[in-house]
């Protein structure tokens, strides 16, 4: 196991589009907070944005906002996968002495990092934005709703592990884009709201793993109560992941490389 | 004709690389049909045939990369995992695959932890190929020679028991194809084993002791080189009674084939066999030539009748 990671790392870490990556991710979340700070929107006379930062729920809000900040990871995982083919690099690796589970075994391997990376950032940004963005006084810390940490690391790692076969079945880089953000964007929600029973929709797999940290905003704009996760949506996460997983897997057992 | 009578010679050595009846079909296409070789530990063996008759398709099933549709094939009598043999062994594929963005070493470095190796021998094999004052260079920047120089920098680093090679000169210059040629006949000399996949049957005579001779995924020949590509006697003989000639002829234990050309016969007869040899034989018989003509046919031609596409040569 240690091996294999050790390998993905020394492809990785010489990368300069990794590091570019990183950069940008941790700019734009950075960022992002900074400039949501003091933030304060007037409708109808309701202020809102105020709340925003308060312990407990700056948990779930930050897990929120940068779920989708990570369209740069999945963006990246697909790179760096389709890299490997586009450089016959999966096929040289093979050659070279490792099996195609050790092969598969490394990405997944890189993958738990990245969510594992990306989870610990976003804890300490939310840390940070609660200490030093809010009020503490009146609203202070709490580990409350700690929980959507760890529902952000399984969805970051679940959304990765479909980029992987994504990649993984179509090999080359700009189709695998499209397809990703295809079936996201377009795919799902015909499925949803035209092709399926409409109870079924929100088990989709994109639609079960966006679920798990449900939208907070509009109950900031007083449209709603905050939204709670739903446990069968955390079962049927961790089931798609690990179906994406194997059905790489099944994808690079199958197949000439 | 004669290599298919060729005897194996096997000897007591460990057996490398045993290929049994290995097929692949890609959808109508029969690539590869019921291939079966032995590769003994100290051969130079080489796997000759034109383009396309599955040379490629044999080494990227045995290196794990194809899927073969029938058969099987055994690394080193099958004593470890698969894939743990295939660290054991040196490749130099046509295309090197590298990271582009990875220097030499970087790149060594992946192969030398996918094959369990340390750093220690990146050096030496670096400076083997002429690479080390380019060590830091990305292999995006690097020239076709010296892409493919770390492609052999890369095979050697394990110190492997075995290299495969598939069209290791193809695309180099002359200047190239000796040096690639001279690094082969250097390994196998050190008694390491070779495989040697080529379609150019000089490549394969001047440095293989073993062939096997392929087309269209069907094994023609194999054996000793000596024997699959020996080097025939082909004479031309005209007398006045050219059908009792014929029958005489047959009688000689090194005539091999005898077969009319136009108003002469064409005789095939073992390479040791004199001209006047044959043409005493025939006097004793009471009969006499009116024309006898060498032809010495060279290997080239062996291949291609080989390759030809005659069933009987099959």
């Amino acid at each position: 196991m240690n091996t294999l990671l050790k390998i993905e790392l020394k492809k990785l870490l010489p990368y300069r589009s990794f590091w570019a990556a990183v950069i940008a991710y941790v700019l734009m979340m950075g960022g992002l907070f900074a400039s949501l700070y003091r933030f304060k929107l007037n409708i109808n006379s309701v202020d809102i944005g105020i709340n925003f930062y308060y312990f407990p729920d700056i948990w779930h809000n930050i897990a929120y906002i940068t779920s989708w900040f990570n369209v740069l990871l999945y963006f990246f995982v697909i790179l760096i996968v389709t890299n490997e083919y586009q450089f016959r690099t999966v096929r040289q690796n093979v050659i070279d002495g490792l099996s195609r589970w050790q092969s598969l075994t490394g990405k997944i391997l890189l993958l738990l990092l990245f969510s594992i990376g990306t989870t610990v950032l976003v804890g300490l940004v939310t840390l940070a934005c609660g200490f030093f963005l809010a009020d503490t006084d009146s609203n202070p810390f709490s580990l409350e709703k700690i929980e959507y940490l760890g529902l952000y690391f399984i969805q970051t790692l679940g959304i990765s592990s479909f980029a992987l076969l994504v990649a993984n079945l179509l090999r080359k880089q700009g189709m695998s884009i499209i397809a990703f953000l295809g079936y996201i964007l377009i795919g799902e929600p015909v499925l949803r709201y035209r092709l399926l029973p409409e109870s079924w929709g929100e088990y989709l797999p994109m639609q079960a793993l966006g679920q798990l940290i449900p939208n907070p905003l509009p109950a900031y704009f007083n449209l709603g109560t905050l939204p709670e996760f739903q446990p069968t949506l955390l079962l049927a996460s961790l089931m798609y992941t690990a179906l994406f997983f194997a059905a790489s897997g099944w994808v690079l057992q199958s197949r000439d490389l | 004709m004669i290599a298919i009578s060729a005897k194996i010679q096997y000897n007591s050595a460990m057996t490398v690389l045993e290929i049994t009846q290995l097929s692949k079909r890609y959808g109508k296409l029969q690539a590869l049909q019921e291939l079966s070789l032995q590769v003994r530990q100290g051969n130079i063996y080489g796997l000759l045939g034109p383009n396309g008759s599955g040379k490629t398709t044999t080494l990227g099933i045995i290196l794990g990369v194809i899927r073969a549709s029938g058969g099987s094939y055994r690394w080193f009598d099958g004593q470890q995992p698969e894939h743990l043999a295939r660290r054991r062994v040196g490749v130099l594929l046509e295309t090197p695959n590298f990271y582009p963005y990875l220097s030499a070493v970087k790149n060594l470095e992946v192969v030398a932890a996918i094959k369990g190796l340390g750093r220690e021998r990146i050096q030496t094999v670096l400076e083997q190929v002429n690479l080390w004052e380019r060590r830091d260079t990305p292999f995006r920047t690097y020239s076709l020679g010296m892409r493919q120089r770390l492609a052999v920098a890369a095979a050697l680093l394990s110190d492997p028991d075995i290299l495969v090679l598939d069209e290791p000169t193809n695309g180099l210059d002359p200047q190239g194809i000796a040096d690639m040629r001279q690094i082969i006949q250097a390994i196998g000399a050190s008694g390491k084993t070779i495989l040697l996949a080529s379609h150019i049957l000089d490549e394969v005579e001047k440095i293989c002791t073993q062939v096997a001779v392929i087309k269209r995924g069907k094994l023609l020949a194999a054996g000793d080189i000596e024997d699959v590509l020996r080097a025939e006697n082909r004479l031309l003989i005209g007398a006045s009674d050219l059908a009792a000639v014929q029958r005489c002829l047959e009688q000689h234990p090194q005539v091999q084939r005898i077969q009319p050309q136009g108003a002469l016969l064409e005789v095939i007869v073992d390479e040791n066999l004199a001209s006047e040899a044959l043409n005493r034989f025939v006097f004793e018989q009471g009969l006499s030539l009116s024309h006898l003509q060498q032809q010495r046919k060279g290997l080239e031609a062996t291949f291609l009748e080989l390759t030809a596409d005659d069933e009987h040569t099959a």
